[in-house]
């Protein structure tokens, strides 16, 4: 009995427990309660999983494909180390009809795999006839519901695409898929060079930047060197595939439209002769839209209706931009302290300071020049040098391009070559007189600078002066002293291109006088007469050296204020009360405001003493150059040259 | 004789080279024979028998030659001997020189055998490295050691076929190893004794007989050998059935072969190994040479390709593959359309768009300017570096073309973290600050706009030979008071710093102040735990009288004051509180506004921390009965009969008339220095060893009103001025700061506190810089005492 009452006891405990846990998360009338605060918003990667019923795999797939990314709820209820989403992301991603498919393809993989096992053929042949399939235009449209969004977005699908256009076809890409993506950006390229809208350029060793205004988007991408990327281990190639799968459908789409606008038919046929010897871009038979036409090779067209259309659209977007930097700049304070304040916060400011530049090109004939940069060039390529990356970069400024190759436009003895672009030590057999032997730099540093650079610097064989990046114009508080120099010679050559390639005759003519003297004379020559011009030509050139210690001052900022101690220094007594105002105002600075104050001076620090350590290095090679130079010369003629060094 | 001999001495040899561990399974093969040999008696040499008579033993005869070679001489008689020994010689004939030569040798021979059954083993010497030569007593090395440089090297290896062939050797030097191979006589293997009855032995090649030599008996023989010199060394060849002279080399490779030794004397066993063929692999598995089969097409493959050929080429394959090819088509998702062409009204998710990638700057370029290419120093930090820490996720590097650019291997790497960034990665939007840095800073009226101030330093006191704890104007403002630690208390002139009297006071002066009555000429100071009340300047005049009445009036009932020493009398000093004294040292004294109330301070002091005197009375009381704390300084209301009482954590106000708290100022600091009260009594400064001067606007709350945390060390002493918008702050740093403080009349307004000047002119000594500070009463004069002696009057 007692043993009966004793168990019955325990029994009773137990319920009790049980009916605790099950009104634990419930009200006082049995209904669920509402989860407030995180809990209520965010959900973890393992709750969403479990509630789509899906797997992992598939639960990654679908985020990348609809761009679903995890957030950082403030208060962590599941622990720091969790991936925490929004629910009604999950919520939206529960209605996605994806999922549906995805769900179908798992069954019927289930159904392929159930009848090979059972060496039912004909059954498997049967299914995979009806294998699903998904399409993902009505998600590209919900995640870029306008063009411009699109664009805005295109970055990363032109740098991947384009990255796997290189791959070396394996058993984790197929070659399919490496066709389609060279494909892809063989039209993109196409566009590009069509439309000249090609704005920067940049060798890098990751691979070659290329900068592009489309639709008033600056579009950025990198393609690798032209050699066939090995596929390695070390990455996951289903995030990567299913990132791509959005991205070819997502170019597929630009290049559309793009093709569209232009009034092409897309897709563009390809001349599969012209391809197979080694034409890029010249392969491709564009065609209006309708009617037949010609063979787009280098055509430098009028704008047709739809660029003009595509005007229009830039001027919208130029505009808006206008009003953001007018209401940017009312907002500000004085322009001088607007521009510290930019310098001192970075990436922002930075991004600002590039549309405005953006901006300022496409108000200035710069852009024009661009477009026809290579008008009256006719070049040539070495097959040592990235053909088809030189092919889009003159295309896109208005040349004429041939190659090493049957369909080459012109052979490489056509007498209107201009210019021959060549990677080797020194020229094979007798140089053409009529024509200019360039490294492939020469083309990338005619682009950035807007202009012909005279080519006696970028002969063959020669260390080609120093190239530098066209998307970070002291944006680290440091200029080169190549880009100073260049701003200096633009400013002494009135910047026209005119005057360069002037320049570049005359170097020319004496360089024909004295050809034996070696490339190290040549350069010599070349810098003392340069420093005799600047002698003869006193004020002008004063003036000029002036406006560009400007231009230096605008390019470098703060850095170059800094750089400026000596007037500085006489100032100093004038400064000095100035100094102590600051210091007696800091005095009642909240705590709050000189932490961040003190926040903000650190950052400036850091990248002025990053910037200076680079000064100091480059004073010390200037100087070990200078040396070795004046040793050189007191060496070699001691008596009729000065040195000037 | 010689031969057998040998032999029995090769045996150790060859038992000694098996020690060495290389000898090679024929040669262990071989050594069985010797053996029974060694163990009989070697030499017989009255038995002038020839050993080398050569038989085909077997085909491959080659086989323990020389083993073989020796049975076959022991085993058959010579009995043929001299006949083959004569047809050696004539064939010999056409190569004289040669037999010369061998003549020449076989003579050595027997000189050496001569030498060497006399003497013992002199020749026998280090050239040899075997232990073989211990054993042999006889001069036959020698012979070994003298042909060996005259042999060529091909000779020797033309002896090693079992067939010896002398015959060539004897007719012509150079000779071919296929020539040497193929016997002349091509009877093959057939019983040579089925010839003995024919004159010929053989057919050669064209099918001619080979005729043998003339027959000897053993008459002949016998004859031969005592006649002809080389006789010990002729051997029969029964192929071809000719006497073949062995040469040197012969002799030697015979030799060699017996000591199981290699038969080429060149031949090195001991190479250095050769790994170059294997570099990934330790050890070749075989070094056989590769197989055929994969050169050859395979038939099986062939077969297969054929069989796929005609698959291809049947109509049922040509349809699945269109088949397929539909299918795909059907599977391929068209995008080839407008997607944007009408206007998109749904509702679409927001979200925020991922950031970009960063730009390349110039160090990423493929020739960047020669400043961004790393020094080896810094190549080596950035070695050292963690890959998170570094600027960069790649290393600068300068390549004098484009066309040496190597592929940039990690590139596919970091797209792929790229996108895993993209899917991964919270994104946040967080606001930039977009500010100016220096608009943080307040902007505040210029200094020059708010003089006059203190600005510079005019006159130093310099006499006291101590610290200075404290100054004190005259209400005048002519004169100075100084306590020091050197016991003095010195009163200075303004005008021109210097100094009237000296007052010693017997101990360690912490703080003197004038009295605030104009009318009387009256200082209190602490010295140790007493106070004491003086007439500073001992000059004549009304002021001095009232004094003087004053001091000299009788005390109350109820004073506890007394009169000081006689010392201290000389020097001016009136009173000294004596019976209530502090319990601790006092190091504070503060008068009320009218000159007849004043309070000491002793921190320490407990419950008699702070005692309240009157003048005129000359009374002293302790105004608390229980200490809040430890009392640092102490306040009267410039008009109010409020007084305040700042402890190390709190400033408490209290109502002196009414007995009660008023207020509790909090200022939130660890330890109070001092305090001060504005001459409108409704803000207060206090200054605190944790660095910070509060002011405390009473009107407003009991929380500070501004604090700042402008000084570097612990701030020592705060002052107001009487009359003008000013305040100082006196700190440990050894500077003095001073504040335009404005009090606005109207209620609305807030205090205006502008810093104005810091004054920098005294220095640190023991970490102690200014102790003391005091406004001149009218003039916007700051004088200041410090810790090295020396006290500043600025000026404006």
């Amino acid at each position: 009995m007692g043993k009966n009452a004793t168990h019955r006891e325990k029994k009773d405990a137990k319920r009790a427990i049980k009916d605790k846990k099950k009104f634990k998360n419930k009200n006082s009338i049995g209904k669920a309660k509402k989860k407030t605060g995180s809990a209520g918003r965010y959900i973890t990667r393992t709750q969403a999983v479990n509630r789509l019923q899906v797997t992992l795999k598939d639960f990654r797939r679908l985020c990348i494909l609809k761009g679903i990314y995890p957030r950082e709820p403030k208060k962590k209820f599941k622990g720091s180390n969790t991936t925490y989403y929004f629910a009604k992301d999950i919520l939206f991603l529960s209605h996605e009809p994806l999922l549906q498919k995805f769900r179908e393809q798992k069954a019927f993989l289930k159904k392929i795999r159930r009848a090979c096992g059972r060496h039912e053929k004909k059954l498997a042949k049967r299914l995979d006839a009806r294998r699903p399939v998904y399409k993902l235009d009505s998600l590209i449209r919900e995640r870029y519901p306008t063009f411009s969004d699109a664009l805005q977005d295109l970055d990363d699908a032109l740098c991947l695409t384009f990255l796997f256009a290189s791959l070396a076809s394996s058993k984790f890409v197929p070659g399919s898929r490496i066709q389609n993506c060279k494909r892809l950006q063989r039209e993109f390229h196409s566009y590009v060079a069509r439309t000249r809208s090609l704005r920067k350029v940049f060798i890098s060793i990751k691979g070659i930047y290329y900068q592009a205004e489309v639709g008033g988007c600056t579009l950025t991408w990198v393609e690798p060197h032209a050699f066939a990327q090995q596929p390695t281990m070390s990455v996951d190639y289903r995030v990567m595939l299913s990132f791509l799968e959005l991205y070819e459908a997502l170019l597929t789409f630009v290049n559309f439209k793009l093709y569209h606008e232009l009034g092409l038919a897309y897709p563009p046929e390809i001349d599969s002769a012209r391809d197979a010897s080694g034409a890029f871009l010249s392969a491709m038979l564009l065609k209006e839209a309708e009617p037949l036409a010609a063979p787009s090779l280098a055509l430098p067209a009028p704008r047709p209706m739809a660029a003009a259309r595509l005007s229009e659209a830039e001027a919208a977007s130029l505009k808006r931009k206008i009003e953001q930097i007018d209401a940017a700049a009312e907002g500000g304070q004085a322009e001088e302290a607007a521009e510290e304040a930019r310098e001192a916060e970075g990436e922002e400011a930075a991004a600002t300071a590039e549309e405005a530049a953006m901006l300022d090109e496409a108000q200035s004939p710069e852009v024009a020049a661009l477009r026809s940069l290579f008008a009256k060039c006719v070049i040539f390529c070495g097959r040592e040098t990235p053909v088809a990356s030189l092919e889009l970069l003159v295309l896109a400024c208005g040349g004429r391009v041939g190659w090493e190759g049957e369909v080459s436009p012109f052979g490489a003895e056509d007498p209107t070559i201009t210019h021959q672009v060549m990677d080797r030590p020194q020229i094979p057999g007798t140089p053409v007189a009529s024509r200019e032997y360039v490294q492939p730099q020469w083309v990338f540093d005619c682009i950035n600078a807007r202009s012909l650079l005279p080519p006696q610097r970028y002969k063959p064989g020669v260390k080609c002066p120093a190239h530098l990046s066209p998307f970070q114009d002291g944006a680290e508080g440091y200029v080169p002293l190549e880009r100073v120099r260049q701003a200096m010679m633009e400013a002494a050559g009135g910047g026209g291109a005119e005057g360069q390639v002037q320049e570049g005759e005359n170097d020319d003519a004496e360089e024909d006088d004295e050809d034996e003297d070696g490339e190290e004379d040549e350069e010599d020559e070349e810098d003392e007469e340069n420093e005799d011009e600047e002698d003869d030509e006193g004020e002008d050139v004063e003036d000029a050296r002036e406006y560009a210690k400007e231009l230096k001052a605008e390019l470098a900022g703060k850095a170059y204020s800094a750089r400026k101690t000596k007037p500085a220094a006489q100032a100093a007594t004038k400064a000095s009360p100035a100094k102590e105002e600051k210091e007696l105002a800091m005095m009642m600075m909240p705590r709050k405001k000189r932490r961040l104050y003190d926040m903000m001076q650190h950052g400036i620090k850091k990248k002025e003493s990053a910037a200076d350590v680079l000064r100091k290095k480059r004073e010390r090679i200037e100087e070990e150059v200078s040396k070795a130079k004046g040793q050189w010369r007191a060496g070699k003629k001691p008596p009729k040259k000065p040195k000037k060094a | 004789m010689r031969l057998r001999s040998r032999a029995a001495a090769a045996t150790p040899a060859a038992a000694s080279v098996a020690e060495e561990g290389a000898p090679s399974a024929r040669e262990t093969r071989s050594r069985r024979k010797p053996v029974p040999e060694a163990v009989a008696p070697a030499a017989d040499e009255a038995a002038p028998a020839e050993a080398g008579e050569v038989r085909p033993a077997s085909a491959g005869g080659e086989e323990g030659a020389g083993g073989e070679a020796e049975q076959s001489g022991e085993d058959e008689e010579g009995e043929e001997e001299a006949g083959e020994e004569e047809a050696g010689e004539e064939e010999g004939e056409d190569s004289e020189d040669e037999l010369e030569y061998y003549r020449e040798d076989g003579e050595e021979d027997q000189e050496d055998e001569e030498d060497s059954d006399d003497e013992t083993d002199d020749e026998e010497d280090g050239e040899h490295n075997d232990d073989e030569a211990e054993a042999n007593g006889e001069g036959a090395e020698a012979v070994n050691e003298k042909a060996d440089p005259d042999v060529p090297h091909d000779q020797a290896a033309e002896a090693e076929t079992g067939e010896a062939g002398g015959e060539e050797d004897a007719k012509a030097e150079p000779e071919t190893d296929s020539e040497d191979e193929m016997p002349i006589n091509t009877i093959g293997n057939v019983p040579i004794e089925w010839y003995d009855d024919f004159d010929h032995v053989g057919y050669d090649l064209e099918g001619r007989k080979i005729l043998r030599g003339a027959r000897k008996d053993e008459l002949d023989a016998l004859i031969d050998r005592f006649d002809n010199p080389d006789a010990a060394r002729t051997i029969h060849d029964y192929v071809h059935g000719v006497d073949v002279v062995l040469s040197d080399a012969d002799l030697q490779l015979i030799r060699r072969i017996q000591k199981r030794r290699y038969p080429d004397p060149n031949m090195n066993p001991y190479t250095e190994m050769v790994i170059s063929e294997y570099k990934d692999k330790m050890h070749p598995l075989s070094a056989a040479p590769p197989r055929k089969a994969p050169f050859v097409p395979s038939k099986h493959e062939a077969k297969q390709v054929m069989r796929m050929v005609m698959a291809m080429r049947s109509e049922s394959y040509q349809k699945s593959v269109a088949n397929r090819k539909k299918q795909e088509e059907k599977d391929k998702p068209n995008y080839t359309y407008l997607l944007w062409d009408e206007p998109h009204d749904e509702k679409h998710h927001k979200r925020l768009p991922a950031p970009k990638m960063p730009l390349p700057g110039n160090a990423e370029s493929y020739n960047p300017p020669p400043e961004y290419l790393f020094t080896p120093e810094e190549k080596a930090a950035w070695d050292r570096m963690d890959p998170s820490d570094r600027p960069y996720n790649f290393t600068p590097q300068s390549y004098d073309a484009l066309r040496k650019v190597p592929l940039y291997e990690p590139l596919i790497k970091e797209r792929f973290e790229r996108c895993l960034d993209l899917y991964l990665c919270p994104r946040e939007q967080k606001q930039r600050l977009n500010i100016d840095p220096e608009s943080l800073i307040p902007a505040l009226p210029k200094p020059p706009e708010l003089r006059p101030y203190p600005e510079r330093l005019s006159t130093r006191f310099v006499g006291h030979t101590g610290r200075v704890y404290a100054v004190s104007v005259s209400p005048s403002g002519e004169w100075l008071l100084s306590a020091s630690a050197d016991g003095t208390v010195r009163l200075w002139e303004v005008a021109n710093g210097h100094c009237a009297r000296k007052l010693e006071l017997g101990g360690e002066v912490r703080c003197v102040a004038w009295c605030p009555n104009g009318e009387l000429d009256l200082a209190a100071a602490t010295v140790g735990q007493h106070m004491v009340v003086f007439i500073p300047q001992s000059t004549v005049g009304d002021r001095h009288d009232r004094t003087r009445a004053l001091m000299d009036a009788a005390a109350s009932s109820e004073s506890a004051w007394a009169r000081p020493s006689a010392e201290l009398r000389a020097q001016g000093v009136e009173w000294q509180e004596r019976c209530v004294a502090h319990t601790k040292t006092a190091t504070r004294v503060v008068w009320h506004h009218k000159g007849d109330y004043l309070a000491s301070v002793a921190p320490d002091g407990a419950s008699k921390a702070v005692l309240l005197h009157q003048v005129s009375k000359r009374t002293s009381g302790s105004p608390f009965s229980k200490s809040k704390g430890r009392i640092e300084s102490v306040a009267f209301h410039p008009t109010k009969p409020h007084f305040f009482v700042a402890t190390q954590r709190h400033i408490r106000v209290y109502n002196l008339v009414k007995q009660e708290l008023l207020k509790k100022l909090n200022p939130s600091v660890k330890w109070i220095s001092s305090i001060d009260v504005h001459a409108g009594g409704d803000n207060v400064i206090c200054g605190s060893y944790d660095r910070r001067v509060i002011w405390f606007d009473m009107d407003l709350s009991t929380s500070p009103y501004k604090m700042m945390r402008s000084h570097q060390l612990a701030v020592r002493d705060v002052v107001y001025h009487p009359r003008l918008p000013l305040f100082a702050s006196a700190a440990d740093d050894a500077h003095i700061h001073i504040y335009h403080g404005r009090v606005y009349a109207d209620l609305l307004s807030n205090p205006l506190i502008v810093p104005v000047k810091i004054l920098r002119g005294h220095k640190v000594t023991d970490h102690i810089g200014v102790l003391s500070i005091a406004f001149h009463p009218t003039l916007p004069w700051l004088f200041s005492a410090a810790a090295d002696g020396v006290i500043h009057l600025y000026t404006d």
